[in-house]
């Protein structure tokens, strides 16, 4: 039977950082195996609200594991739900994953949870990577980054029991400093910053990506 | 006139959120005459977070101001940019303000920042603000959303007035108990605090209201 593999970009530039490190991960997958099917989704090219509380998942006989809203996402949901391993990326926004991200978060693990018994109860569990890629420094990050995105992430925990996190930090943010009020020599340094850590950045991605492939082979 | 800009991050119209949001802008309009308060609801939009256009980053930009980015968000973000006092108010959903919310905060603060030296400039400086948090969380959980509420009035309070704190806590979440599964829940107890507690967050809200209507008009 045949395994899938779940990227989910929730980075609204195409090509840039978070689609690079994502596409490392899934060179990573492909790696240890060609069996592994790995579908990218970007969620910025998608329409479509958080949670709406309409709590169609919390019927009485008719409670859903999977969000009951019918949208765009419902379908993705659907796949995610039923996937072998799941990958979320996603710049940092102002210390968060992007609102975008955050959205589809809310629809996917609200329905894992219980207000019968107060359980968090996923319809399948599978091995879960979060990769955030960000302007700020690590140092930067250790605060309101880790907090802010941690209580997201415990949900995956309670639900998964295992769930990694791959942070590339001081990203070189634009294609061209030279059009932008950025700190005088931001280009400079950024630069620096990036040959000198942005390749084991993508290499941190390609080797979770074979670490997740060899676990679902396993 | 003077304006205050209440931005509603709630999907449902009449639930607890609206209630609270009803009450402040009562407060506020209790003040003067000279007051206006308008309420826009983020969900009836359908919106981006930021898209990384970096616009309001260029050299020389006319985006210092507000988002350039052009849809739904467009005209209450340049309303609120330019109000004299602005309320954000939200369910919490996993310990974390909704996604919707989030996306319009996204693009209302982001313009703001310098990325030459970090400060953040508002059009209007330093305007009062304040957050409006509605939890089915009881009282004795507060503590499990302390840190996200912390660190979004950190981010809020870094370009305006530091937000003043309104919370409804242990709120009734549907209308009728007995159409979900939602026995983990002690519905008496609920209900008893509903009735004991309800009319004082919504005065809570009425007088913050008032606070506000008083400082803007100073």
């Amino acid at each position: 039977m045949s395994k899938k593999i779940m990227i989910i970009d929730g980075g609204p530039r195409k090509g840039m950082n978070t689609a690079q490190i994502l596409e490392a991960f899934a060179k990573g997958v492909a790696s240890v195996s060609e069996d592994i099917e790995v579908k990218t989704v970007r969620l910025y090219d998608m329409q479509y609200q958080g949670c709406m509380s309409c709590m169609a998942c919390k019927l009485k006989g008719k409670s859903s594991r999977i969000c009951k809203f019918k949208d765009e996402l419902l379908p993705l949901l659907e796949e995610i739900s039923n996937a072998d391993g799941l990958v979320m990326g996603s710049p940092i926004y102002m210390g968060d994953r992007t609102a975008k991200m955050q959205a589809m978060l809310e629809r996917l693990v609200f329905p894992w949870l219980s207000y019968a018994d107060g359980s968090i109860t996923a319809v399948k569990k599978m091995p879960t990577v979060f990769i955030y890629t960000m302007n700020a420094t690590e140092e930067q990050a250790s605060g309101l980054v880790r907090q802010q995105t941690g209580m997201g992430e415990q949900l995956f925990q309670w639900a998964f029991g295992d769930v990694e996190i791959i942070e590339a930090y001081n990203t070189y943010q634009v294609k061209n400093y030279d059009r932008y009020e950025f700190a005088p020599n931001q280009a400079e340094v950024k630069q620096a910053w990036k040959d000198a850590h942005w390749e084991q950045d993508l290499q941190k991605a390609f080797d979770a990506g074979r670490r997740m492939a060899e676990k679902i082979l396993g | 006139m003077k304006k205050i800009m209440i931005i509603d991050g709630s999907p449902r119209k009449n639930m607890n959120t609206a209630a609270m949001i009803e009450a402040f802008a009562n407060g506020a309009k209790s003040v003067s005459e000279e007051i206006e308060v308008k309420t826009v609801r983020v969900y009836d939009m359908n919106c981006k977070g930021c898209v990384s256009c970096l616009a309001c980053k260029l050299k020389n930009s006319k985006h210092l101001d507000v988002c350039a980015h052009k849809d739904d968000f467009a005209e209450p973000l340049r309303e609120t940019a330019y109000a004299d006092g602005i309320v954000f108010a939200s369910p919490m959903y996993f310990f974390q303000i909704t996604a919707q919310l989030r996306a319009f905060i996204e693009r209302l603060f982001f313009p703001w920042l310098s990325y030459n030296d970090y400060s953040s400039r508002p059009p209007k400086g330093r305007i009062p603000t304040a957050f409006i948090y509605t939890m089915n969380a009881p009282a004795e959980m507060l503590h499990l959303q302390e840190n996200n509420m912390n660190e979004n009035e950190m981010i809020i309070g870094n370009a305006l007035e530091k937000p003043e704190r309104i919370l409804a806590v242990n709120t009734l979440q549907v209308k009728d108990y007995s159409r979900y599964d939602m026995g983990g829940f002690n519905l008496a107890a609920k209900q008893q605090w509903h009735e004991e507690h309800w009319q004082e967050e919504i005065q809570k809200a009425f007088d913050a209201g008032k606070r506000m209507a008083e400082k803007i008009l100073l």
